[in-house]
């Protein structure tokens, strides 16, 4: 299984993403694209080729499954699985998720010494 | 003073008034004919009674008569006997007449006479001789009383029995007395016995004084020419004769009459206290003036006569008589009295029933007025009423509904008298309502009826709205009928789902920035940006802890927010028991240690519930946090599952203090926590145990909890327990 490495991370909040950018950078040690906002993604992600990507749901303008839906339309980035950050983790919002074609669901709020693992759990029981 | 008029004088009075109007005479007709009928038949009956009495009494009196007559005729008789005696002897003496008048007994055969005797007829020239010889009989004092000189003289020279009062009559000349005299002399001139009038006999020399007669038979000397009557004074001998004392004899002859009639003699033809010989009941003057009732018989007796009057004694009337005659007049009152009211009220019984049935309606008419306005009352208070009324019958058929029906639904009350009230519930939900009334009609178990229930109800527009409605049952004549209160809780939702989405979208606002600070003071705390300074460490463990505390405060609510929304979701899958306490106690691990209380598994029953494992665990949280928070330190905490019956039950025991009285009924509510005056913070948002309450029961089960004031508290919830080939793995 491949080895999880590279991750574009989408999130509008910046006190957010700063927390999680410190805990997948130092203690995950993962290598961090970050994205503020779901169109600055499917800009910029393509080039970053990641290995995965980690995004936020409730966001302006593009919401995190309308950027799914993009993503899956670009060849480049049609593959890439991506998992969702939301508060809404009940069953049948995570499955509705997972229909859309998201790989998992990870909850907020997170613990920032946690993300990395469960992120890598995610990779992991999904086949990398 | 005015004296109450109640009803039934008002009645009373009326009657009496009616009885006695012109308008009642058929009444008095009738009661007049009725009673003059009874006085003449009554008197008819007297009279018959009456004449009746008056035949028995001639028949007494002539059986009387004929008493007194046949004792005459045989004293009569006997003396005749002893004039034949004188004559056929030529001579008696002393003691053959003496042995002659013993041999008749009469006293057996003939009681009441006074005795028999012979006077003899003594011309003056042989007073002196006849005087010596009786005297040479032996009674010295012998003479012919009264003394004086007469022409002739008669003188009692022989009378048995000569004893008692007999004795007096020695000697007497009975010639001398005027009465006597005429009898004597009337049986010369007749030649036949004679019956004397009312005389005094000389034998009254004591006791009560009797009137007195004599018979006298006339005695002959044989063969002397007796035709004329001076041939028969010159053969005149003597008299054979009795005395009578008149109540010795009668008392004798008719007593067996005495208890029946009064029996009065007299002599003659008068009737007059002078002339009574006798009377039976002594009362005699009393008498005299006649009673009502009596019957005269004459006997003529010996040349004499006596009157004989016979009149009712106590004994003659039967005892049944005179009260027949009152039974009958009352009789015929009553008789009368009663045909009298009858024609009365037959008279005025058209009267009585207009009348009654004038008061009846008025009564009637009263009644319906009052309950006009009672119903114009409910009829204003229903068409005020803020809420709709329906009503239907059995068959869902409405009947009636009132005005803010009519705003609620659209419809007016005639187009829905007459449907079926499924036209105002969205289709399927109809449907659902059909099924609750046959279960209903079915099994009498109501789950509708009885309770009220939010229902979607359907506007003539066909918007769909949200309403409350309570159904209760009446019976009407046996029929059942339902009444349905309906609101339209359109507003009330809205405003709720208001309140929701306002403690959701705060809680959410509330959430992204704990989340930031959370994250940072983690990444800190963990050292993920180096080394940190040791007092700086516990300030940032402070801060995260309740970063932490604020974040179980947000999904706490937030939880509520969608258990009462309805929107929580369960994942139930089939788990095993053992595994979820094992977990339960580890994740609940760092939370006990720092409190210093230790969680003990007792024991587990290897069982499979279907269950939310994430919420499962979420109750166990709860109790097992609340029972360190509440436990003494050092304490232990006992977990157990029992598998009872075809449910599981967890059990949480904590060593605490128990849960007050007061606060027991509170448990579960929200935000309540027992008022503390324990040292310890207890922590805690007060939504866990409604929040578990909650999400137990969406899992099938319930919970509970027992304390006792210093014995610690049991927290328990039961969960159905799967059959072990495992159940299915849907999501409920």
């Amino acid at each position: 299984m491949a080895e999880l490495q590279k991750i574009l991370y989408v999130e509008d909040e910046p006190d957010i993403r700063a927390v999680a950018q410190l805990a997948l950078e130092m203690v995950g040690g993962f290598t961090l694209k970050v994205c503020e906002s779901g169109m600055q993604a499917l800009q910029e992600g393509e080039a970053f080729h990641p290995d995965l990507v980690l995004m936020d749901v409730m966001m302006p303008e593009m919401t995190g499954p309308m950027t799914l839906e993009r993503m899956r339309a670009m060849p480049g980035m049609a593959q890439i699985p991506v998992v969702f950050m939301t508060a809404k983790v009940q069953p049948a919002e995570v499955a509705q998720f997972k229909a859309l074609g998201a790989l998992d669901v990870i909850a907020k709020p997170f613990d920032p010494m946690q993300l990395a693992n469960q992120v890598r759990k995610v990779w992991e029981s999904h086949g990398g | 003073m005015i004296s109450p008029v109640t009803p039934a004088s008002v009645a009373g009075a009326r009657f009496w008034r009616t009885t006695f109007s012109w308008r009642n005479w058929p009444a008095w007709l009738a009661l007049t004919l009725c009673v003059m009928l009874t006085a003449g038949l009554w008197h008819q009956m007297h009279r018959n009674a009456r004449q009746f009495a008056v035949t028995r009494l001639q028949l007494i009196g002539g059986q009387v008569a004929t008493h007194i007559r046949d004792r005459l005729q045989a004293h009569e008789q006997i003396l005749r006997a002893g004039a034949a005696l004188f004559s056929v002897m030529g001579e008696v003496n002393r003691t053959q007449w003496r042995d002659y008048v013993r041999l008749l007994a009469l006293d057996e055969r003939y009681p009441g006479v006074q005795g028999m005797g012979f006077a003899r007829f003594v011309p003056a020239l042989d007073r002196q001789a006849f005087e010596a010889s009786v005297r040479a009989e032996g009674f010295p004092d012998f003479r012919i009383r009264p003394e004086q000189e007469r022409d002739v003289y008669s003188a009692i020279e022989y009378l048995e029995p000569f004893t008692g009062r007999n004795l007096a009559a020695f000697g007497y000349d009975m010639l001398s007395e005027s009465t006597r005299r005429s009898a004597l002399h009337r049986s010369i001139e007749t030649g036949q016995p004679a019956l004397s009038g009312k005389v005094t006999l000389l034998q009254e020399t004591h006791g009560k004084v009797q009137a007195g007669v004599l018979i006298y038979v006339p005695v002959f000397r044989p063969g002397w020419p007796v035709e004329t009557v001076a041939q028969r004074w010159q053969a005149l001998k003597g008299w054979v004769y009795s005395p009578f004392r008149m109540d010795d004899l009668m008392t004798h002859v008719l007593s067996g009459y005495f208890d029946r009639v009064v029996i009065d003699i007299f002599d003659g033809d008068a009737i007059s206290p002078g002339a009574l010989l006798f009377s039976s009941n002594g009362n005699s003057a009393g008498r005299l003036t006649g009673s009502a009732l009596q019957t005269l018989l004459s006997i003529p007796a010996m040349g004499h006569q006596w009157k004989v009057r016979v009149a009712p004694e106590a004994g003659f009337f039967n005892r049944g008589e005179p009260m027949a005659e009152i039974s009958f007049v009352l009789a015929g009152g009553v008789i009368s009295l009663l045909l009298f009211f009858m024609v009365r009220f037959l008279r005025f019984r058209g009267d009585e029933a207009e009348a009654l049935a004038i008061r009846m309606t008025h009564e009637i008419r009263a009644e319906e007025q009052k309950s006009n306005e009672l119903a114009q009352r409910t009829r204003a208070i229903l068409d005020s009423v803020v809420d709709g009324i329906i009503t239907i019958d059995e068959r869902g058929v409405i009947e009636s509904l009132n005005p803010a029906t009519e705003r609620i639904f659209g419809w007016s009350a005639n187009t829905l008298a007459g449907q079926s009230i499924s036209v105002l519930m969205p289709a399927e939900q109809a449907h659902q309502y059909d099924q609750y009334l046959r279960d209903y009609f079915a099994s009498g178990v109501a789950s509708v009826i009885g309770n009220g229930c939010e229902l979607e109800g359907i506007r003539r527009d066909g918007s769909v709205f949200p309403m409350d409605v309570a159904i209760s049952e009446i019976l009407i004549d046996g029929r059942r009928h339902f009444i349905g209160v309906v609101r339209d809780i359109t507003e009330r939702r809205r405003v709720e789902k208001m309140k929701n989405e306002f403690v959701s979208t705060v809680s959410h606002e509330l959430r992204t920035p704990l989340t930031s600070i959370g994250g940072a003071l983690g990444l800190m705390a963990g050292g993920a940006l180096g080394e940190v300074p040791a007092s700086i460490k516990t300030l940032l463990d402070v801060a995260l802890s309740n970063c932490q505390r604020l974040t179980l405060l947000i999904n706490d609510l937030l939880d509520m927010e969608k258990i009462t929304a309805g929107k929580l979701e369960l994942d139930m899958q089939c788990h095993s028991m053992p595994a979820l306490l094992e977990s339960a106690i580890v994740a609940n691990k760092p939370y006990a240690d720092p409190l210093n209380v230790c969680l003990v598994l007792e024991y587990c029953d290897p069982v499979t519930v279907r269950v939310d494992a994430l919420r499962f665990a979420q109750v166990m949280s709860n109790f097992l946090s609340n029972a360190a928070k509440y436990s003494p330190p050092q304490a232990n905490i006992y977990i157990k599952a029992c598998h009872v019956g075809n449910h599981v039950r967890v059990s949480v025991k904590d060593q605490g203090p128990g849960i007050p009285a007061h606060f027991q009924s509170r448990v579960f509510e929200k935000f309540s926590q027992a008022d503390s005056s324990d040292q310890r913070q207890k922590g805690g948002t007060g939504l866990g145990l409604a929040i578990t309450r909650e999400l137990v029961e969406r899992m099938g089960g319930r919970v509970g909890f027992e304390t006792a004031a210093g014995q610690g508290t049991t927290f328990w919830c039961e969960l159905p327990v799967q059959p072990s080939d495992g159940g299915l793995s849907q999501a409920s």
